[in-house]
């Protein structure tokens, strides 16, 4: 049993690791894989001083995420990983980015339970910041590009997944657009945004904030920040690797 | 001694300020200062208004009886613990059993506690239980988003 139980580890980290070796080929500012067994601490691939702190997550708690990555349950009340550091501020892009994070809900009733939650979280403040979350409507994905107080909201209505999916989005000022996307497949567009304003003053996953209000309840996998726009197929690329 | 992997909840009914951060400095210590889970290290989660909060960690159930927080109060208001009073009642939020305890002093009640599912649950059904109150309270505890 225990030769088997080492294999199977084995088999995971080989596969983990070429799933790290693809993200981070894609230049991310940030990536967490969030795969740890165990700790406190949330490896940031891209920059150790990027690294991101556990609060009442139950690590590796589905041990096939995905690309066979462990990954962590998020229990809907108090459990998130705070993200915030001075090199993500310094490396974060308002006006040109990206973000994306692997998402799976703890059960089909998560979709219709009439709660906001949230995925990932970035702000300076009320008026500019980016997110990725579940609405408190039912089955039905919101994703958030707001800058200088003008908000793009982009909604994906009638979703009822019970696996993981990559949501995405990025967000240009110059091109004027901001373009949502699920498994690499666009979930609608929005233009003339705001003019971004600040430095990154929160960046979290699993919650709004770290109040915390509005706790996601599932699981949520290797999330990770650009600092330009990604195209479709990027996404794609990473959503079926 | 035996160990309780799962949510209570405190709501002030009428303490003063430095009662109330007293208190909750007390119950933020409670639980393992070391653990390879976070899970199992204490984590909170406060009211929107501020008066109350969840706490989850893997806690000795001895500090979690009615007698630990009549110990407490005492401390806090300065008297001897056996003249603290409590009501106890037992609500069902989900499918389990959640004794709620509300505290009292000189006939006023001072704060209101719920161990999630018993001292005897599973994490597993202290989470259901608080799932199932907070579902029922959700406004007082989501944001709009």
């Amino acid at each position: 049993m225990s030769f088997i139980h080492r294999a199977s580890n084995s088999h995971r980290r080989r596969l983990g690791g070429g799933y790290n070796d693809l993200v981070v080929g894609t230049g991310p500012i940030a990536y967490w894989p969030q795969n740890e067994p165990s700790g406190p601490t949330a490896h940031c691939l891209v920059n150790p001083a990027q690294n991101g702190t556990y609060t009442g997550v139950t690590l590796a708690n589905d041990l096939t995420g995905p690309f066979d990555m462990p990954a962590p349950f998020f229990d809907g009340v108090n459990d998130y990983n705070n993200v915030q550091t001075a090199a993500l501020a310094a490396a974060f892009n308002g006006d040109e980015g990206a973000f994306a994070i692997w998402i799976k809900v703890n059960a089909a009733g998560a979709w219709t339970d009439g709660t906001t939650r949230y995925s990932i979280n970035g702000y300076v403040d009320i008026q500019n910041g980016v997110f990725l979350a579940k609405s408190s409507a039912n089955n039905q994905l919101v994703f958030r590009y707001e800058a200088g107080a003008v908000t793009e909201t982009i909604t994906a209505a009638g979703v009822s997944s019970t696996g993981w999916m990559l949501l995405g989005q990025s967000w240009s000022k110059s091109a004027d657009l901001v373009e949502a996307s699920i498994d690499g497949v666009s979930a609608g567009t929005a233009n003339t945004l705001g003019v971004w304003a600040g430095s990154l003053a929160n960046a979290i996953i699993g919650v709004k904030d770290a109040v915390p209000t509005s706790p996601w309840h599932g699981w949520l996998g290797p999330a990770m920040y650009w600092d330009r726009p990604l195209s479709l197929s990027t996404f794609q690329s990473l959503a079926l690797a | 001694m035996a160990d309780f992997h799962g949510y209570f909840a405190i709501e002030d009914i009428s303490l003063n300020d430095t009662q109330r951060d007293t208190l909750i400095a007390v119950l933020k210590n409670l639980g393992p200062a070391t653990h390879p889970s976070p899970a199992c290290l204490n984590h909170w989660r406060t009211r929107l208004d501020g008066d109350a909060a969840i706490f989850e960690a893997l806690f000795d159930d001895a500090m979690l009886t009615v007698q630990a927080f009549k110990d407490r109060l005492g401390a806090i208001f300065g008297v001897d613990p056996a003249t603290i009073d409590h009501n106890l009642t037992v609500f069902h939020f989900g499918n389990g059993d959640t004794p709620v305890a509300v505290f009292s002093h000189s006939g006023t009640d001072y704060l209101r506690m719920a161990l999630f599912g018993g001292p005897e649950a599973t994490w597993q059904e202290s989470d259901d239980e608080r799932r199932a109150y907070l579902a029922l309270y959700a406004e007082q505890w989501e944001s709009g988003g």
